[in-house]
């Protein structure tokens, strides 16, 4: 994987990044940021750390226009956004979330805020946005304008594996790539 | 504010019928000459087809299919259309499936020794919300055709039905046959000089109720029994714990999600299935004057073009406001509208005041206006004219009232003068006429006529308003 050495205005702070991520350097990237492998991060997604690090796992999708934020806290504490494996974050969403688990699908436009606990294999709607302070059981689904919800009992999983392959073999033929902070074994995100 | 985005409601077109309307919502008949309104069209469906996989289904045959398509499943819980999935089983889980044929792996079934990796099976899932066939407990199908509408639990009782009331208005038919011809034998009208009728319970034998009585004497009162509904003591009971319990709001159907299956009603999200895709009818709108066809798509459904569309749009030329004119009441002012012409011939134009009987009883009350004079004629609409060079083809008009001529357009000024103590939006009126050439292929020569077309603008309120 080849990576340029190009001076990055839009990246500015601490990053671990482990081997075989792809991170277009047309991301925005701010302050202590873990990524663990497999994940790839589009151009122009914006993952902030401003108010405690973040942490990412492995085979996460962050597609285009896609926020994931740490927000500044007015009390002054800094916790850490953990975010597991195999998530993906569809154009344009909002994840200020501090705790996403695995399997879970972020729809096109659709926002999560920080005081939301996300569990596994979920999937918010296109649009729909959450705000208040709760727990979503694993399996929950969110659809539709009036954010409709119900529980899977089979969860389904989201097989994003094929795209990724795909989109980690296809990118860096079309964009600049910020270098993965090798040694990848210290880089590994303990999730 | 922007009038001239506004124009599909500022300049309303009369049509025959004298409703206005906006010109995209009116029809022009070739035959009758005439504007032709939603309400003065009639309407039916040419062919039906499925929006999702777009097969046709002939009117006669959409009834039998309850107009719904036979393998377009739409979702129970938000009515997106769902989507085929199909998933590989691998061969040894099929065998531990079914329990009878784990004791002897050679004596497989033929269809799984068919393909060595395994069997491909379907289900049927909803990219919106995520709902599955699995979800409900339906099992998985080996082909996608295998999913199926369960059938109406009410099936058995309305075709009962329906075969019992077929039955009687062919005996009502027969009899009231039968009753014409005894009446043409000699018909007495005594009866409507019997008064008895009008009196309440006296014993009527007025025909018709003659006729009743006979027809039910006929019928075979067993037969009759075999489909009336009968009454119980019991009714449904209802489950323990209906009022007391706890309403779980994440398993109980929503109305919506009710109705979508009127034939099932699901109360609980478990007892979903698929519904059948809804088919879509292609209109075919007719003329109410002449009958003549007005509007008919083609018959292909991923087609959007028509093979008849005669809308006002294709023949009126279109009037809009240019700008907003400042509005002063009790003094003239100048109102730019702008003509187009919509055919690629020369169009001639006039105005004329309209007539006092279109503002019905003073309800629509219009401001006073002084219309440009003479005639006008509008330039071809034609995509090549800007590319021809411009031999300044003298076009009928006078320059007094012409503010400026642009490719088959034309911007005229119109002078209205607002009555003193005018508070709601200040309108005016005219009678637009134009010479419409019909082009039909049946009469070769082309022919001529002055189509006259009553316009109303609405220009918004005054500029100087006392606030
Ligand atoms: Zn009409
Ligand atoms: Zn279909
Ligand atoms: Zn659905
Ligand atoms: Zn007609």
């Amino acid at each position: 994987m080849s990576a340029f050495k190009t001076p990055n205005k839009k990246h500015s702070g601490d990053f671990k990044i482990a081997k075989g991520v792809v991170v277009c350097s047309e991301a925005e990237l701010f302050g202590d940021i873990t990524i663990g492998g497999g994940t790839v991060v589009h151009p122009s997604a914006h993952i902030l750390a401003q108010g405690g690090p973040i942490v990412i796992g492995e085979r996460n999708l962050i597609q285009e226009q896609v926020t994931i934020i740490n927000s500044k806290r007015e009390d002054g504490s800094t916790p850490t956004m953990v975010i597991g494996n195999g998530n993906i974050f569809e154009v344009g969403a909002h994840c200020g979330s501090l705790s996403v688990g695995d399997g879970n699908t972020f729809e096109a436009k659709s926002r999560v805020s920080e005081r939301v606990k996300v569990t596994d294999r979920c999937s918010v709607g296109a649009g729909c946005s959450l705000d208040s302070q709760e727990t979503l059981p694993t399996g929950t689904v969110l659809h539709g304008r009036e954010c409709h919800r119900y529980t899977k009992k089979i969860p389904t999983q989201n097989n994003n594996q094929q795209q990724l392959d795909y989109l980690i073999k296809v990118l860096p033929n079309y964009h600049r790539l910020t270098k993965s902070t090798a040694p990848a074994s210290t880089a590994t995100p303990n999730t | 504010m922007a009038l001239s985005l506004h124009y599909l409601k500022r300049v309303l077109y009369s049509c025959s019928c004298s409703q206005p309307a906006p010109l995209t919502d009116l029809y022009f008949c070739r035959h009758c000459k005439v504007a032709r309104c939603q309400d003065c069209v009639s309407i039916t469906v040419d062919t039906y087809f499925c929006p999702h996989c777009f097969e046709t289904v002939p009117v006669s045959e959409a009834k039998n299919r309850k107009n719904r398509c036979n393998h377009c499943f739409q979702c129970p819980r938000c009515s997106s259309t769902l989507t085929t999935r199909s998933i590989i089983v691998p061969s040894e889980v099929l065998a531990e499936q079914s329990p009878k044929k784990t004791e002897s792996p050679s004596s497989k079934s033929p269809s799984l020794a068919r393909s060595p990796g395994g069997t491909k099976s379907y289900y049927l899932s909803c990219t919106h919300c995520k709902w599955s066939t699995r979800d409900v407990g339906i099992k998985d199908k080996r082909s996608p055709i295998d999913f199926k509408d369960p059938l109406s639990p009410h099936q058995e009782r309305v075709s009962q039905l329906v075969s019992f009331y077929k039955e009687f208005s062919m005996r009502d038919q027969a009899e009231r046959e039968k009753a014409k011809k005894v009446g043409r034998r000699g018909r007495s009208y005594g009866g409507l000089l019997d008064t008895s009728k009008f009196v309440k319970g006296a014993s009527s034998d007025s025909p018709k109720q003659l006729r009743r009585a006979s027809l039910q004497g006929t019928w075979n009162k067993s037969v009759v029994n075999k489909v009336a509904t009968q009454s119980t003591d019991c009714p449904d009971q209802i489950p323990d714990g209906f009022y007391s319990g706890e309403p779980e709001l994440k398993k109980i159907a929503t109305l919506q999600q009710r109705l979508l299956d009127p034939a099932h009603q699901p109360a609980r999200v478990e007892q979903f299935t698929p519904r059948p895709l809804h088919l879509i009818g292609k209109k075919l709108l007719r003329c109410k004057g002449c009958d003549h066809i007005l509007l008919k798509a083609e018959i292909n459904p991923s087609s959007i073009r028509f093979k008849i569309q005669q809308i006002a749009l294709h023949t009126f030329p279109q009037i809009r406001i240019l700008k907003p004119p400042s509005l002063v009441a009790g003094a003239p002012c100048e109102v730019l509208l702008s003509v187009s012409n919509p055919v690629n011939h020369v169009v001639s134009i006039s105005f004329q005041q309209l007539e006092p009987s279109f503002t019905k009883g003073g309800k629509v009350s219009l401001a006073p206006v002084s219309l440009p004079k003479g005639s006008y004629q509008l330039s071809p609409n034609d995509d090549m004219g800007d590319l021809l060079d411009d031999s300044e083809e003298e076009l009928e008009g006078e320059k007094e009232f012409i503010h400026s001529r642009l490719l088959g357009k034309l911007v005229l000024k119109f002078n209205v003068a607002p009555e003193e103590g005018t508070t709601g939006e200040v309108k005016f009126g005219f009678v637009l006429s134009f010479d419409y050439k019909s082009t039909m292929e049946l009469e070769k020569q082309e022919s001529s006529c002055i189509v006259p077309a009553p316009v109303v603008v609405d220009l918004g309120k005054l500029t100087h308003s006392d606030d």
